[in-house]
């Protein structure tokens, strides 16, 4: 996926079931949008079921300190990179 | 001349010496309870073999009964009103009004299989944190080294539930010190509505007058009922925005503190006994 495509899915997600109202690339998601650890876990569920696989706990744990949507894209990106090598 | 009468300076220093020593007997309780025989208990929960977790959350919920019926015996003018219905929940997330230390301790003692949310620091005293971990109970925050238990927790917490599980919650965060309603955290809506579990609204009175917030000494002296009743119940469901869901349960607590029934005396109970 593209990041461009994996953009529009996760504002879609961040819309939709976060209730989040235009939020921009670099907002502070837990200052500016209310985004804690149990928004972050569910993220991660949702997330698992768009790329298809189970993340590792090791994996999970890395995406508590994502702090922005582009914190959320790079982490994707570099999920997505480590499992196609 | 201070206007006050003189039986009143008899009866004050009388009442001051006895909530004394009902303050004393309670923190015996803590400690030398814990001592002998819950620390023995908590052990061997922990050498069994199986899950630890309902065993260390039943274990918890025996020793605060054990300190509710000391309290109903040493400070009988305390009477306790806890709702049937509130006794029956299961599967749900609780949400309750915070006034007291002495809140978190009645949720635990009534009920046997409990979660709820505790201060990170209370995970680092020794013993303390060790039951609150084997109990899984969340940290506050799920930083550093607490990550990996938050992920572990807030996954496992829909099987939790549907098993009959409670997680109870005081949305304001910290005591009120006015009765009044302070700004929720959205964190049980948000369990609630990831786990698809009902809500439970309950409204606690009275606890702030046992044991008041920044005093050391319980009020032991004093007539008092404490009360916890059920004032809604909201059902999972997702179309319902987390702002619409917080109104609600602020309305829900707001109103419960006014529209109160007069407490029925014959529903007196220390937990588990009637």
């Amino acid at each position: 996926m593209s990041r461009d495509e994996l953009l529009t899915k996760i504002l879609a997600i961040l819309e939709d079931d976060f209730e989040f109202e235009h939020p921009g690339l670099d907002d502070n998601l837990r200052d500016e949008h209310g985004f804690d650890s149990i928004d972050a876990i569910e993220l991660l569920g949702k997330i698992e079921l768009m790329l298809g696989f189970s993340l590792s706990r090791a994996e999970k744990e890395k995406a508590m300190s994502i702090r922005t949507i582009n914190d959320i894209l790079d982490y994707i990106e570099k999920i997505q990179a480590s499992r196609q090598q | 001349m201070d206007g006050t009468s003189p039986e009143a300076t008899i009866t004050r220093p009388l009442a001051r010496c006895y909530d004394a020593a009902v303050t004393l007997a309670c923190w015996g309780y803590f400690i030398f309870a814990f001592v002998f025989p819950f620390c023995l208990i908590y052990g061997g929960a922990w050498l069994l073999p199986g899950r630890r977790e309902p065993r260390f959350q039943r274990i918890n919920s025996w020793y605060y009964r054990g300190f509710f019926r000391l309290l109903a015996i040493i400070a009988p003018r305390h009477r306790l009103l806890i709702d049937e219905e509130v006794r029956r929940i299961r599967s749900a997330v609780i949400v309750c009004n915070h006034l007291s230390y002495l809140d978190p301790l009645l949720m635990l003692a009534l009920f046997s299989r409990q979660k709820t949310v505790v201060k990170t620091r209370f995970f680092k005293v020794p013993i303390f944190g060790w039951v609150l971990r084997n109990a899984g109970y969340f940290p506050a925050d799920g930083a550093g080294r607490y990550r990996q238990m938050m992920i572990e927790q807030v996954e496992g917490m829909e099987k939790y539930l549907a098993a009959g599980g409670v997680f109870f919650i005081f949305p304001e965060g910290s005591r009120s010190r006015d009765g009044e309603i302070g700004s929720l955290h959205r964190g049980a809506i948000k369990i609630a509505r990831l786990c698809r579990a009902p809500i439970h609204v309950l409204h606690l009175e009275g606890t702030d007058r046992l044991f008041a917030p920044g005093k050391f000494f319980f009020h032991a002296h004093m007539a008092n009922t404490i009360t916890l009743r059920k004032v809604d119940h909201i059902s999972p469901d997702r179309c319902q925005s987390l702002g619409d869901l917080e109104q609600r349960i602020r309305q829900a607590l707001a109103t419960g503190g006014t529209n109160r029934q007069p407490a029925d005396p014959s529903q007196a109970n220390v937990l588990g006994a009637r």
